[in-house]
Order: C-alpha cells, then sequence, then structure tokens
C-alpha cells in the first residue's frame, strides 16, 4: 500500500479486528483496509452500494455479476481485481468460461445476452463519452430490460471506484486467492467496512 | 445510496473542500466529455488524470510527489477516493439516463 495510514492508521477496534483476521487467511484484505480507514468519509456509506449492486440483484445471477466485475477490472486494466474476480467467480461459472471471454469474448461460450451487456461495460468503462442511447437500444434489442441494464450499469460504477483505488493505493495482492474467493462467493461484501 | 455517498466524500474531510469539488468536477468532465480544466497544483492534477483516464499508471513517485507539494497522507486519501468516486457515479448517471 502506497498510504501508511491504510495499514497502520485504522482505530483500535479495527486493529484488533484486522490482527484476527490476518491471523486466520494469513493477511487483511486491502479492500477491507481502505473501507475502514476514515469509515464516516467514505467506507461507510460505499459498502451498502457494493452489497447492493453485487449481491441484490434481480435480473442477475452472482456468477454472471462477478463475471461483469471481472471483464470490467480488466477493461480498466486493474490486475487486482481481475485475479480476486475471477477467484470469486470460479466458485459458480467453469474457470475455461470466464479466461475464454477475457481471451476472446466473440469466441467465447456465453449467452448473446451476456456477450452483448459485456461489451457495452467495456464501453463505458473505455470510452464513456461515446456511449449512446444507440448502444442501451442494442442491449434492449437482444432482450434485456431497463432494470437488468441499470443493474449492470451499478456493477460498473462499483468496479470503477474499486479498480481505481486498487491501483492508485497499490493494493497487495491476495495471498489465498481461493480462500478470498470462496470466502467474497459465499459471505458477499458486507463486512468490507469493519466497525469501530 | 449513491448520492449519499457523494454528499459524504464532498462533506467534512481533512482535505480543502474546494480541492475535493475541483477534483470531483474535473473527473466528471473527463467521464462526459474527454475533456477538463486543470487542477492546481500541477502535481494534484497529473495525479487526478492518471486516476480518471489509467489508474494502474500510478507510480510511487507520483504520491512523492504530492507529498513533495504538502499533502498529507489524510489528504492524498481523500482526494483519490474522490477522484474515483467521481469515475464510477458519472459512468452510472450518463448511463442510467440513457435508459429511458
Amino acid at each position: 500500500m502506497r498510504l501508511s495510514v491504510l495499514t497502520n492508521g485504522h482505530s483500535f477496534l479495527q486493529k484488533v479486528q484486522i490482527k484476527i483476521i490476518t491471523k486466520i487467511i494469513g493477511q487483511t484484505p486491502s479492500p477491507i483496509l481502505v473501507l475502514s480507514y476514515k469509515k464516516k468519509f467514505f467506507g461507510k456509506h460505499y459498502t451498502p452500494w457494493l452489497q447492493n449492486s453485487l449481491r441484490k440483484t434481480n435480473h442477475w445471477t452472482i456468477g454472471e455479476v462477478e463475471l461483469m466485475g471481472v471483464y470490467i477490472s480488466k477493461s480498466n486494466g486493474c490486475e487486482y481485481c481481475t485475479a480476486d474476480h475471477i477467484a470469486v467467480a470460479k466458485n459458480a461459472l467453469d474457470e475455461s468460461v470466464i479466461r475464454a471471454v477475457l481471451t476472446d469474448i466473440d469466441t467465447a461460450p456465453i449467452d448473446v445476452k451476456m456477450k452483448a451487456v459485456l461489451k457495452f461495460l467495456n464501453k463505458l468503462c473505455v470510452s464513456p463519452n461515446e456511449v449512446s442511447k444507440r448502444d442501451i437500444m442494442a442491449l434492449k434489442n437482444e432482450g434485456l430490460d431497463r432494470d437488468a441494464i441499470e443493474e449492470a450499469i451499478h456493477v460498473c460504477g462499483i468496479f470503477s471506484v474499486m479498480n481505481r483505488l486498487a491501483d492508485a493505493f497499490d493494493f497487495e495482492m491476495s495471498t489465498d486467492l481461493e480462500k478470498v474467493g470462496e470466502f467474497l462467493f459465499k459471505k458477499g461484501y458486507g463486512g468490507g467496512c469493519l466497525r469501530g | 445510496m449513491l448520492k449519499k455517498i457523494v454528499l459524504n466524500i464532498l462533506g467534512k474531510g481533512a482535505s480543502e473542500l474546494a480541492l475535493r469539488k475541483q477534483t470531483y468536477k474535473k473527473v466528471n468532465s473527463i467521464v462526459n466529455t474527454d475533456r477538463s480544466e486543470p487542477l492546481l497544483p500541477n502535481t494534484l492534477d497529473n495525479y487526478v488524470e492518471k486516476v480518471a483516464r489509467n489508474a494502474y499508471k500510478v507510480l510511487d513517485e507520483d504520491i512523492a510527489a504530492l507529498k513533495t507539494a504538502g499533502f498529507s497522507e489524510d489528504e492524498i486519501f481523500e482526494l483519490t477516493v474522490t477522484a474515483a468516486l467521481s469515475a464510477g457515479a458519472a459512468r452510472v448517471e450518463l448511463a442510467s439516463n440513457l435508459l429511458d
């Protein structure tokens, strides 16, 4: 981490929790450190949006949401989030499918709706000022309704924030991706901001 | 929910509020128009441009330069969060406005 306050600037109660987490899984994931530091400024308010957008969707499965997260993170060049969310997505999807999406989305074995939404999210990441109503119409023509598109847009919003924080602060890569991935798949993101 | 997050990062903080507002506005403008007005000092402008456009290019030297320019770690934390949040919120707003 590039800012020392993000590793040693937490409250006493948070430091206790950080010690416990580190003892159990070998390290405290960097997103937890960032979301917990000065939590009233950011983490306390961002975490519910994170949990809602990635775990309370009506139109997308957890696997699909995580695949969006992987693809968005890749679009933003964020190695940390790409690796972490491949590990989460693997709990719902075959890894070969995830890798195929990252290699060539046109030939990847996913349905046309998913392909369309991933391409849209890539455009929203890379050239947002070129996104237009035509892009939305194209998604609707593939059978996606307004609410499904809106949910995907919020996934993009979530990752657009976290990808930037991961790279700007230089998040420490997870030492046990499998364990982190399984934990986030089962428990979600609601515990990202430590109490205290 | 998103509005509440934005209100908080543009509220009480260790860094100068005017600078946070300018940072938020700059990144919003980059997302919507690919252009923006420069921030002062130049060191901050360079950093915010990187966070907004390609955060993976941020280096230790960028943080060191901000510190040399007089920014504390708390200020850098807040300004980075502000820039990152603006990048996400502007995309949500932009795309959501096209839905109907």
